[in-house]
C-alpha cells in the first residue's frame, strides 16, 4: 500500500511497479508459488493507512505489506505487531522507524545513516563551511533537514537559515530571500516529487552560483525532466543503486520493469525498494539474513533497520554519475 | 536588506495574488456563487499552457491567449453544466459548493491519470536577473508587477467603462433592478464566469516564468488565496479584490521577516482575521451581508 | 474479513460525531464554519498528550477533548460572531490554519512527525483491543451523545436554534439573547468534536498533523451536505455514505498503475452526482435556496 493519488503520488507508482516487476520475474521463474499484488491507497493519511491495512490484512489475507510514508508507517505498526504481519518499509526515512515494530523492516535506510554521509562529504571534501536548509515541512523533510544539520555541525560547519516550504508549494521566493541573506556556502534542499524540481529551478534563478545539495528522493528521471537545466551539478546520497549495473538481478529487474511501463527505465531507487521487498519476502521462505537486492546487499538489523552501502552522486546533464561509495 | 528582498518578493507575489482576487471576486461578487471548481479552471488553464509552449513549442504569448480562451471556455461551461441547473434543481448554496469540489476532484485525477503525477516546468525566456538597489530580482519577478498592473488597470477600467461592466457592478447591488429594466442577467453572469476565468491563465503564466511547475495541485491554494484576496478586499467590491491581493502577498512575505517561515501561513492568516475583525466590510467593501447562506 | 468491516464500523462512528457535531453548527443554526478538522485536532492533541505525558486515564482522556474543543471553540467564537455570513467563513478558515501551523510546528505536538504510542484504552482494567472492543466502547458512547443531542435539538432551545438559522431578527425582537445562544451552538458543536478527536487518537495510537488540516474540514463538511443539514439522522448517514464509499471502491478490479487516481474519479463523481440527484441532500431536513 502507498500513498498511489494526491501528494507523495509519484513515489507510489515506483514502489508499486517495482514490486510488480519482482512478481513477474518471480512467476516467470515458477519457483512453486505464485505472486500476486494488491494495492491499496493510502494518500499518504494515517487513518486511510489504517483501512488499507485491515482490507489487506483481513479480506485479501496477504502474506506480508510494502508499506511507506512515515506517517503511514507509524499508525499502522501497532497492527502489523498485534497481527503479527510482516510490513516492508518501502519508502520512509524517518529515524523513528528504526524499532517500530518487531514486524517491520526497512529496505532503505534510515536518513541519519545518509544524511550524515553527505554532510560530512560537503564539509571535508568540498569545503562548504556554512550551509543553509531548504525544507518541505512535513515527515520527509523535517528529519531528513534534522539530521543532515545536526551531522554537519557535529563535523564543524555551521548552519546559517533552515527555511521550510509546505507541501505542494509553488513559490520559494521568501524562502530563497532568506537563505540569500544568510549567505551560505551552499544549499541542501529536501522535497517530495512536487516541489523538488520547481524548488530548484527557483534556487537557480534567484541564487544562481549557489550549489545544490540533495537527498535520496531526487534520484529519478522525472525530476530531471522537470527541473531541466537546473538539475544539473547537484550532488545528493542515494543507495548505492544503479539501473544501469550489469549485476544480473539488477539487468532481470530492469527488463521486467521496462516490460510493463512502456519501457521506461526504473531510475528511481524507490522502485528498487518496491522489487526487493518483494524478492527478500520470496527469499524469507529460504531464510536468509543477508539478502543481495538491486539496491545493494541487505542486512537487517535487530530493530528491523538496515544496513546498506549509500552513494554519492552529482547529476551531469541527464545522467547519474557515482562520486563515491560508502559503506555502512 | 533583507526587508527590501522580502518586500519585492512580496510584490511579485502580491501581484499574481491581485490577479487571482479579481477573478474570485468578479465571480462571487455578481453570482454570490463559491466557485470552488475555479481550482479546476486554474489548472486545466496551466495544462493548455504546457501543452501550448511545452509540447507544441508556440510562443509563450500565444499559449497565454490560448489558455484564457480555454478558461474562459471552462468558466461558461462551470455556469452553464454545474451551477446553473444545480440552482434550478432548488440545490443550497452549499451543495453546489460539494458540486464544485466534487468537480475539482474530478479534474485533478483526469489529469493525473493523462499526465502522471510528476509536475512539468515550461522554459521561459524572460529577461536577465537584476539587481535594484541591493535587491536581487530574476527577470519574471520583475516583470510581473508591471503586467499585472497593465492587467489589472484594463481590468478596471473596462469594468467601469462598459456596457457589461457596469450591468455586472449593478449586478452586485441589486439583481431585481436590473431584471426589471430587461436586462438578460444570466447572461451578464455568464460574462462575469468568462471574464473572472480569463484573468487565471496570466496569473499562472507569471508564476511559471519564474520557476513555478504546472501539476494536478496548483488549483486548490490559487482559488483559496483568491477568496481570501476577495474576502479581505470586500464582498460586494471587485477592485477591492486586487488591493487586499496585493496586500495580502506583501504582508505574507514580510511576515517571513520577523517569524521563521514555517508560520508565515499561520501568521498571515492571523493577521487577516485580526484585520477582519477591525474591518468586517474589508477595505473597500460598503456593507455587512446577511448572516444566511 | 470480519476485522476488517468492524474496523470500518469504528471509523463510521467516530465520523458520525463528527458530523453531527458539525450540523448541529451549520444545519441547525445556520452557522456556516470551516474549522471542525481544527477543533478534532485540539481534542485529538490535548488529550493525547496529557496521555503520554500524565498517563491520564480513557475517561479523563475523553473529558479533556471534550473541554478542549469546547473551548478553543469559545475562543474562535467571540470574535467570529461580530462578523456574520461569508465573513465567518473566512474567519473559520482563517482559524482553522492557525491552528493546523501550531499543530505541525510546536515540539509539544511532535511537529510533523507526531505523537505515537498513545495507550489504549483500559476500562475496569480491561484493555480496549481489537476492533470489536472499540466499536462497542465507542457505538455506546455515540448512542449516549445522539441521544442527548436529540433530546437538545427537540427542545426549546433547539427550535431557537432554528429559528436563529432562519431570521436572526426574529427571535431578537422577543427578547432572546441571541448572541449567548450562538456562542453554546458553537461550543457544544466543539466540544463533540474535541471528544471525538480523543477517541481517534486512542483507537490509531498515532496522531499527526494531516489528519487536522483544511481537508479534514472539508470532508467533514460533506458528510453534512450529503447526508441534508438540520437533520441529525441525516449527518449519520452522510457520514455512512461518505466512509463507506471508498471502501466498497478498493474492490473494484483496477490495474494497480491507475488505481489511486481513477478511484478518487469515481469518488469525485459521485459526489458530483449526488449534488445533483439530491440538491437538498439525502435526507434533508432544511430546504430553500441561498
Amino acid at each position: 500500500m502507498g500513498g498511489l493519488s494526491g501528494l507523495g503520488a509519484q513515489i507510489g507508482k515506483w514502489v508499486v511497479a517495482g514490486a510488480q516487476a519482482a512478481a513477474d520475474n518471480l512467476n516467470a521463474a515458477k519457483s512453486g508459488s505464485t505472486f500476486s499484488l494488491i494495492a491499496e491507497d493510502t494518500q499518504w493519511a494515517p487513518q486511510k493507512g489504517v483501512e488499507s491495512f485491515n482490507k489487506l490484512s483481513n479480506v485479501d489475507h496477504v502474506n506480508f505489506i510494502l508499506s511507506g510514508g512515515s506517517s503511514v508507517m507509524e499508525a499502522t505498526a501497532p497492527l502489523a505487531t498485534q497481527s503479527k504481519t510482516v510490513m516492508f518499509n518501502t519508502g520512509a526515512q524517518s529515524a523513528k522507524m528504526a524499532g517500530i515494530s518487531p514486524f517491520v523492516f526497512s529496505v532503505l535506510q534510515l536518513s541519519d545513516f545518509d544524511t550524515g554521509v553527505l554532510a560530512r562529504y560537503a564539509f571535508k571534501d568540498l569545503g562548504y563551511k556554512k550551509i543553509a536548509t531548504l525544507y518541505v515541512n512535513n515527515d520527509t523533510g523535517v528529519p531528513n533537514q534534522t539530521s543532515f544539520s545536526k551531522a554537519f555541525e557535529a563535523a564543524g560547519g555551521q548552519i546559517v537559515a533552515a527555511e521550510a516550504f509546505k507541501p505542494n508549494e509553488t513559490s520559494y521566493g521568501v524562502q530563497l530571500a532568506k537563505i540569500r541573506a544568510a549567505q551560505p556556502d551552499a544549499i541542501y534542499l529536501v522535497g517530495t516529487p512536487a516541489e523538488l524540481p520547481f524548488a530548484a529551478r527557483q534556487a537557480r534563478q534567484m541564487a544562481p552560483n549557489l550549489p545544490l545539495l540533495s537527498f535520496a528522493g531526487i534520484e529519478s528521471k522525472e525530476f530531471l525532466d522537470a527541473a531541466g537545466a537546473a538539475a544539473n551539478g547537484i550532488i545528493y546520497t542515494t543507495t548505492a543503486y544503479d539501473p544501469h549495473s550489469d549485476a544480473q538481478n539488477v539487468k532481470d529487474f530492469v527488463a521486467a520493469y521496462k516490460a510493463k511501463n512502456n519501457g521506461e527505465v526504473p531510475t528511481s531507487p524507490y522502485a528498487g525498494y518496491g522489487y526487493d521487498a518483494m524478492m527478500i519476502a520470496a527469499a524469507a521462505l529460504k531464510q536468509t539474513k543477508k539478502f543481495p537486492g538491486v539496491t545493494g546487499d541487505n542486512v537487517f538489523r535487530d530493530d528491523g533497520t538496515v544496513a546498506k552501502a549509500v552513494a554519492i552522486r552529482k547529476i551531469d546533464g541527464d545522467h547519474f554519475t557515482t562520486i563515491a561509495v560508502i559503506q555502512p | 536588506m533583507l526587508f527590501a528582498q522580502l518586500l519585492a518578493n512580496g510584490i511579485f507575489v502580491g501581484s499574481v495574488y491581485a490577479l487571482l482576487g479579481l477573478s474570485f471576486a468578479t465571480i462571487f461578487a455578481s453570482t454570490k456563487i463559491w466557485h470552488f471548481a475555479q481550482g479546476a479552471v486554474y489548472t486545466l488553464g496551466g495544462y493548455a499552457l504546457l501543452v501550448g509552449t511545452g509540447f507544441l513549442h508556440l510562443p509563450f504569448v500565444l499559449s497565454i491567449v490560448i489558455a484564457m480562451v480555454v478558461c474562459a471556455a471552462l468558466g461558461i461551461a462551470s455556469m452553464q453544466f454545474l451551477y446553473a441547473p444545480l440552482r434550478r434543481r432548488g440545490a443550497t448554496s452549499l451543495v453546489m459548493v460539494m458540486a464544485s469540489l466534487g468537480v475539482m476532484i474530478i479534474s485533478d485525477n483526469l489529469l493525473l491519470l493523462y499526465f502522471g503525477p510528476s509536475g512539468f516546468s515550461i522554459d521561459v525566456a524572460g529577461p536577465e536577473p537584476i539587481i535594484v538597489g541591493g535587491v536581487f530580482l530574476t527577470g519574471g519577478q520583475f516583470l510581473t508587477p508591471f503586467v499585472a498592473l497593465v492587467v489589472v488597470a484594463i481590468y478596471i477600467a473596462l469594468l467601469f467603462k462598459t456596457t457589461f461592466g457596469q450591468h455586472l457592478r449593478a449586478l452586485i447591488d441589486n439583481e431585481e433592478l436590473l431584471l426589471r429594466n430587461g436586462i438578460d442577467t444570466a447572461r451578464v453572469k455568464l460574462l462575469a464566469f468568462a471574464s473572472g476565468s480569463a484573468l487565471l491563465p496570466i496569473a499562472l503564466a507569471l508564476l511559471v516564468m519564474s520557476g513555478a511547475g504546472i501539476s494536478p495541485n496548483v488549483g486548490v491554494s490559487a482559488t483559496l488565496i483568491g477568496a481570501m484576496a476577495m474576502f479581505l478586499g470586500g464582498i460586494d467590491t471587485i477592485p477591492g479584490a486586487a488591493l487586499a491581493g496585493l496586500l495580502l502577498g506583501i504582508v505574507e512575505s514580510l511576515a517571513a521577516f520577523l517569524f521563521a517561515t514555517e508560520w508565515q501561513t499561520a501568521v498571515t492568516y492571523a493577521l487577516a482575521l485580526v484585520f477582519l475583525m477591525l474591518r468586517p466590510t474589508g477595505l473597500l467593501g460598503r456593507s455587512l451581508p446577511r448572516a444566511s447562506l | 474479513m470480519g476485522t476488517y468491516i468492524l474496523g470500518v464500523l469504528v471509523t463510521l462512528s467516530l465520523y458520525s460525531l463528527l458530523a453531527i457535531s458539525l450540523d448541529l453548527l451549520i444545519g441547525y443554526t445556520g452557522l456556516f464554519t470551516i474549522v471542525h478538522g481544527a477543533l478534532f485536532g485540539a481534542g485529538a492533541y490535548s488529550a493525547g498528550i496529557l496521555a503520554l505525558k500524565f498517563g491520564i486515564g480513557f475517561w479523563s482522556a475523553a473529558a479533556v477533548g471534550l473541554i478542549a474543543g469546547g473551548l478553543i471553540s469559545l475562543l474562535i467564537a467571540i470574535p467570529s460572531l461580530r462578523v456574520s455570513g461569508h465573513y465567518l467563513v473566512l474567519a473559520s478558515f482563517g482559524v482553522q490554519e492557525v491552528l493546523s501551523g501550531l499543530y505541525l510546528n510546536l515540539n509539544i505536538t511532535g511537529g510533523p512527525a507526531g505523537l505515537r504510542g498513545i495507550p489504549r484504552p483500559v476500562i475496569f482494567g480491561y484493555t480496549i483491543q481489537s476492533n470489536a472492543d472499540y466499536l462497542v466502547l465507542y457505538v455506546i458512547i455515540v448512542a449516549v451523545m445522539l441521544a442527548l443531542i436529540l433530546r437538545l435539538v427537540r427542545s426549546p432551545f433547539g427550535m431557537l436554534l432554528k429559528a436563529i438559522r432562519e431570521d436572526e431578527l426574529a427571535p431578537q425582537a422577543l427578547g432572546k439573547d441571541v448572541f449567548a445562544v450562538k456562542i453554546k451552538a458553537f461550543v457544544l458543536s466543539g466540544a463533540i468534536a474535541g471528544l471525538t478527536g480523543a477517541l481517534y487518537g486512542q483507537y490509531i495510537t498515532f496522531i499527526s498533523p494531516e489528519s487536522f488540516n483544511v481537508d479534514a474540514s472539508i470532508f467533514i463538511l460533506s458528510m453534512v451536505l450529503i447526508g441534508g443539514m438540520g437533520s441529525i439522522y441525516g449527518a449519520i448517514v452522510g457520514a455512512a455514505v461518505l466512509v463507506i464509499i471508498p471502501e466498497l471502491l478498493r474492490f473494484l478490479p483496477l490495474d494497480t498503475s491507475y488505481l489511486g487516481p481513477t478511484r478518487q474519479l469515481v469518488y469525485g463523481a459521485i459526489l458530483v452526482a449526488f449534488c445533483f440527484l439530491r440538491p437538498r441532500g439525502l435526507v434533508g431536513g432544511r430546504g430553500g435556496a441561498e
